[in-house]
């Protein structure tokens, strides 16, 4: 999701809408998705959302970016910041031998005309950086080598 | 008008809806209502209404509410009057209501005398069979252990083997190959001493999809005896059932007078009073006495619907010594009621209950509409109860109309935190089969393909996902925190 408080976007497979949430009296809010509009009932925790929308209670459950890209990249490499779709690098905050933390934002990429930053996920120091700014890459591409010391 | 009952106060050994309904009536007649609570039931509407709650403990709840011996204890002290039993727990258990009244308090329910008799499947059976009712044929372990085998094979197949302590489905074995038999009765023998800690069994022929049919009926003890028409309860899943409805869209008008005299007449034979349901097995057209529950059925709401007749104030008018007020033509079906059970379970993983803490609940309302629910908003449906949290029952002019009113009402009742099978239900009472009042009792265990949840189409997703973003502190954080720009982005799965 990306955009100021009153105008978001949700990018959602290759495709970008603009949401908007109005929350009603009664509890059954109006969920926009650009010119749609639903019903729905919404309560929940931060990571685990119960929707109740067209007769069907659906539970929708969020991954915290950090946690989302440290598990993908447990997946692939502990220390790699993967392309998660094809894109262009618009910012690199970093540079090879920068020590970085968990959080810290290692490479800002635009796709699909929103932009998204990539995250450590883990204390470590930048190795490799393969793609200059404004540079093209494909989905899964490494776009930033990360390593817990330098002799890795 | 009701006279004077001999009871102000009456305390409910009950908890969920039951407690809620029966308050309700106690309340509504100017009684004073004692509601039991444990520690475990956090945010019980019941206990809320309740002018004096009684805390009761146990090594595990139900525990606490089977503790017959606690439970009168208490209810002495806080010098209750009469107790109501509900239904589960122990409003069958023929021990417990002696002991209420032998502390010299009134039970509301039947004889000791009438619960026993009832309780024990097989005497139960025999009684029905030797007052010229019909059962289904069969035959019975302890009658002549020697020659069981042989008579079984008699019965003929298809046959149910059933544990006579039995209960609940558990133990139950359909024979449609006489290779089968004996293997059948030896693993019914050891599931009954498993569940029921006896192995005694015994045969009846099986009706091929059946359909469940039961009568409720009403007496006094004057030997007054009414029924009050009867209600299907084919809709069953893991033997439990899941719709019922009045009236059953499978009898004629004169199967119907036929199966309610039989259930009154058995009722009368047995000396019954207060509120009891005779219910039947029916198929291809005959009917056959299955067994009769001595207390207030779940599905009671439907036949209060029809009828305009509030049973549990009956039972406590009945209990009290006051004759029936009404005779057997004052009592008009009117219209057509349909329940349905709201279950905290997963009906697309096996009907798996399911726990949560009950993040939003907004039951439906309206004409026709009435929801009988055991939680409210802040709830905690645990593992320690029974999964059914609600009950949503129609009453409108027609079966069709009562089924649509359900469908609708169904769609709007919001419950959140907990997963449970609204969606499921909705779904059934769709199913053309359902909508024809073609059913039977396995009609929802071959129909699950239909039942299932479809997923959700694509426009939904967004809006759901769209919708989890927003409501997600975290998500707009990040989505604000990178330098104007620069947007952040979670990951998401549904």
């Amino acid at each position: 999701m990306a955009g100021r408080p009153d105008a978001r976007m949700l990018l959602l497979g290759d495709e970008v809408y603009r949401i908007k949430l109005t929350e009603k009296a009664g509890g059954v809010d109006d969920m926009q998705v650009d010119e749609a509009v639903f019903n729905l009932v919404i309560a929940g925790h931060e990571r685990l959302f119960f929707i109740h929308l067209a007769g069907e209670v659906y539970e929708v459950a969020v991954l915290d970016p950090l946690e989302a890209h440290a598990r993908a990249a447990e997946r692939h490499d502990a220390l790699a910041a993967a392309a998660p779709m094809p894109g262009t690098i618009v910012a690199l905050p970093v540079a090879i031998g920068d020590a970085v933390e968990a959080g810290d934002v290692v490479v800002i990429i635009e796709s699909m005309k929103l932009e998204m930053s990539l995250r450590a996920g883990s204390a470590a120091i930048v190795t490799q950086l393969p793609y200059e700014v404004g540079t093209n890459f494909e989905k899964g591409a490494i776009l930033v080598q990360l390593a817990t010391t330098l002799a890795d | 008008m009701s006279g004077i009952l001999p009871f102000r106060s009456v305390l409910i050994a009950n908890r969920g809806e039951i407690a809620v309904r029966i308050l309700r009536s106690v309340q509504a007649m100017g009684l004073r209502a004692l509601v039991l609570h444990h520690p475990a039931d956090h945010a019980a509407p019941a206990t809320r209404q309740a002018d004096e709650v009684i805390e009761i403990t146990g090594d595990t709840p139900v525990a606490a509410f089977l503790d017959a011996p606690q439970i009168i204890t208490r209810a002495r002290e806080a010098a209750a009057d009469a107790i109501h039993p509900g239904y589960g727990f122990l409003s069958e258990n023929a021990a417990f209501a002696r002991a209420v009244t032998d502390s010299g308090m009134i039970f509301i329910g039947p004889s000791a005398e009438s619960m026993a008799l009832m309780g024990d499947k097989v005497r139960a059976r025999a009684f029905v069979a030797a007052h010229g009712f019909p059962v289904a044929p069969s035959a019975i372990e302890e009658d002549d252990p020697a020659s069981f085998v042989a008579r079984a094979c008699a019965v003929g197949v298809p046959l149910l083997i059933k544990p006579a302590a039995g209960g609940g489905g558990k133990g139950m074995h359909i024979v449609r190959n006489m290779d089968q038999l004996e293997d059948g009765l030896a693993q019914a023998q050891r599931e009954g001493i498993r569940y029921f800690g006896d192995g005694r069994l015994y045969v009846e022929r099986y009706v091929e999809r059946p359909r469940h049919i039961e009568v409720q009926v009403l007496a006094d003890h004057y030997g007054n005896v009414v029924h009050l028409s009867e209600r299907e309860c084919t809709l069953q899943r893991r033997f439990q059932k899941v719709v019922e409805e009045s009236p059953s869209p499978a009898l004629t008008a004169r199967e119907r007078q036929k199966i309610c005299d039989v259930a009154v007449g058995i009722a009368r034979a047995a000396c019954y009073r207060n509120a009891g349901t005779v219910e039947f097995i029916y198929g291809e057209g005959a009917f056959f006495f299955l067994e009769m529950n001595t207390r207030l059925q779940v599905e009671h709401p439907v036949t209060e619907a029809v009828t305009g007749i509030d049973l549990v104030a009956e039972q406590l008018r009945i209990a009290g010594g006051e004759p029936l007020g009404f005779s057997q033509q004052a009592v008009n079906v009117r219209g057509h009621a349909v329940e349905v059970r709201i279950y905290a379970e997963d009906a697309d993983a096996g009907f798996a209950p399911c726990t949560g803490q009950v993040l939003r609940w907004l039951p439906p309302s309206g004409a026709g509409i009435r929801v009988d629910a055991g939680i409210e908003q802040g709830s905690e449906v645990s593992a320690s109860f029974d999964p059914m949290l609600a009950k949503l029952v129609t009453h409108a002019q027609d079966r069709q109309t009562a089924l649509n009113l359900a469908v609708d009402a169904l769609g709007k009742t919001v419950l959140l935190g907990c997963r449970s099978n609204i969606g499921f239900l909705r779904r059934l009472l769709q199913l053309p089969a359902v909508r024809n009042g073609d059913m039977h009792t396995d009609l929802i265990s071959e129909s699950m393909d239909a039942l299932r949840r479809p997923a959700p189409p694509a426009a939904a997703v967004r809006a759901l996902v769209g919708a989890a973003a927003l409501k997600s502190r975290g998500v707009c954080d990040a989505a604000d925190a990178v330098p104007r720009l620069h947007a952040a982005m979670g990951a998401w799965r549904n």
